[in-house]
């Protein structure tokens, strides 16, 4: 196990107060890491830095031991790919298309999609199974249907770590399970892919998640195994909540307010 | 019927539509070269201007009906391309090269020049200076949009200056000094082609083709933008350097369309809004699309003003807003359960 991200002492904020404080994380390869925590508790932000959507106030950061200055934007976006809470999309589409802007990075101004392209998208397909999808607009799509799209995209891009911000939001049960099982086979497929995925479902982060990151308050305060990182105490401290933790079944159940 | 064979049908169809809409550039170009307020043969006027005679027919013919015919061309392209390239930028189907501030700010600069009697010194004084309106503008918006360069920011910083600098022009109106000098002005903003030659011509293109260079590469970046900012980024695109590339286009694109033919409206808005059915709402086709579009309509206008008779020309944005205007509500009407 190599780490393909190690992130040490970021620190950021939009005005006084920092969002994050001191942030160092390992992302190894192989593994589906989990970032956990209360509303507000900086995941999101984290998740932006590390995709290289905003920039840290301080800290570094590197892919694969060479810092994010020295890589290139595309040959970054060919390797890490971002999948947006929601995944919105602006114009309504023809889901083939969303699905091929995932190959953006290996497109110049005027080539139209390749050959590779044109496989790495079929195979993107066959992974999550939309090919009934093809030919229909995005916005006619259910929420469920709209992520898969999403996922597909990435899937198509080939990326090694895919950086995921509350893919099962607003998700019906079969597809909250469907999109963290076709998330965790991309990490299970190719011993150096990795995913990261920011959850508020405890139960899909013990079931799906290797590892976890627990941040309160822009900072990491717990983070390793699950059984570990979900513990009563820290679900009493950070939560506020009492629950019950089955983890041979993967279940975390919240039971009531402290 | 299948789904494989009911796409291709659409396929063939948006195919066939563009078809005659590339048509269309040099049906309506020959119409607007046999248009005017003299009856010229084409033919005798190709022949003598051939043969280096200078007869009236060749003079007519090459320096006010081919100049004037070119210019609805290549204006009808940078304010369609312009409106796709904004609309495609800030995800919003309401932005167009008017929205943002750009056109209205090389109005104020030119009605400034024309206010002040400066326009008299040479022809090119009023270009320059709405050139150069332009420019500003989208150089203030820029910079004042920080470093986050966000959409709202700069649609809002868009409205503002469109606000300022129409405040301002009504302002120099009222203080026209002479009621002639109020017409020139009053007819110089509504946008007409009229009187023009071949060194409006010279003077626009050079801006004109940059402006286009900067935009239609940008084709792959609109249509990430389509998924957002965030995603966008994450795709590859340096975002600050794609929208500034982007802007300057528009502003180059739009400072030259107003520095020659004063404030065309309504084919900014308009065009890429016409074609968006036929690229599958892609923003990165459309821009294109956009492009023959425009020429073909601002030329089909064009025509149609010099042939409507009437005590004196009707400006070509009336006839552009009439003509688009209805047709614009039928489709909005039709598409109205995509934008949700």
């Amino acid at each position: 196990m190599t780490a393909i991200i190690k992130a040490s002492n970021l620190c950021w904020k939009i005005n006084q107060p920092l969002i994050l404080k001191n942030i160092s994380l390992d992302v190894q390869s192989g593994e589906v890491l989990g970032i956990i925590g209360p509303n507000g508790a900086g995941k999101s932000s984290l998740l932006k830095i590390l995709a290289r959507i905003t920039e840290p106030l301080t800290g570094t950061l590197t892919l694969l031991e060479k810092p994010y200055q020295e890589i290139e934007l595309r040959s970054f976006a060919k390797q890490v790919a971002y999948l947006e809470q929601n995944a919105p999309v602006n114009w309504p589409l023809l889901v083939e298309k969303v699905i091929a802007l995932g190959r953006s990075p290996y497109q110049n101004s005027y080539t139209k999609l390749s050959k590779e392209d044109d496989t790495a998208i079929k195979k993107a397909i066959d992974a999550t199974g939309i090919e009934h999808l093809l030919g229909r607009v995005i916005s006619s799509l259910s929420q469920g249907e709209k992520m898969l799209v999403a996922l597909s995209r990435i899937f198509s891009l080939e990326p090694k770590l895919i950086l995921a911000d509350e893919p099962t939001a607003a998700l019906d049960p079969y597809h909250q399970l469907l999109i963290m099982e076709l998330l965790q086979q991309h990490t299970q497929k190719n011993p150096d892919h990795a995913a990261v995925v920011v959850l508020h479902d405890l139960s899909l982060a013990a079931r799906f998640c290797d590892k976890l990151l627990l941040m309160y308050e822009g900072e990491i305060v717990s983070s390793g195994l699950t059984e570990s990182v979900l513990s009563d105490e820290n679900l009493r401290e950070f939560y506020k909540i009492n629950c019950y933790s089955d983890f041979q079944q993967g279940l975390v159940q919240p039971l009531n307010r402290i | 019927m299948s789904e494989k064979v009911s796409e291709k049908i659409l396929k063939n169809k948006q195919q066939f539509y563009f078809g005659l809409l590339l048509l269309s550039v040099p049906l309506f170009f020959f119409w607007h070269l046999l248009s005017g307020p003299t009856d010229i043969s084409i033919i005798s006027a190709t022949k003598d201007l051939l043969n280096g005679n200078a007869s009236t027919d060749a003079l007519i013919f090459s320096e006010i009906r081919l100049p004037r015919a070119l210019l609805a061309i290549c204006i009808g392209i940078s304010l369609a391309l312009s409106g796709a390239a904004l609309q495609g930028l800030l995800i919003n189907p309401l932005a167009s090269p008017d929205l943002l501030g750009v056109s209205q700010s090389g109005v104020f600069a030119a009605v400034l020049v024309l206010y002040y009697g400066l326009a008299t010194l040479s022809w090119i004084i009023v270009p320059l200076a709405a050139m150069s309106g332009a420019l500003i503008a989208a150089a203030f918006i820029f910079s004042l949009a920080g470093k986050y360069q966000a959409t709202l920011t700069i649609i809002l910083i868009g409205i503002a200056i469109n606000a300022i600098t129409s405040a301002m022009t009504s302002l120099a109106l009222s203080f026209a000094p002479n009621p002639f000098a109020l017409q020139e002005i009053y007819f110089w903003m509504l946008g007409s082609l009229s009187n023009r030659s071949s060194n409006e011509l010279f003077f626009a293109l050079p801006f004109m083709l940059l402006g286009w260079t900067l935009i239609l590469p940008r084709k792959h970046f609109l249509d990430a933008m389509s998924l957002g900012e965030d995603t966008a980024i994450s795709l590859g695109f340096n975002l600050k350097k794609q929208k500034l590339l982007l802007i300057l286009g528009v502003a180059l694109c739009t400072g030259a369309s107003v520095a020659v033919s004063g404030n065309i409206s309504f084919i900014g808005l308009m065009v890429p809004h016409l074609l968006r059915p036929l690229v599958n709402n892609e923003p990165g086709r459309l821009l294109a699309y956009s492009a023959v579009g425009g020429a073909s309509l601002l030329l089909l206008a064009d025509t149609l003003v010099q042939n409507i008779a009437g005590p004196q020309e009707l400006q070509v944005g009336v006839i552009t807003a009439a003509l688009g205007g209805p047709f614009f509500l039928f489709l909005i009407f039709k598409n109205r359960h995509l934008m949700r």
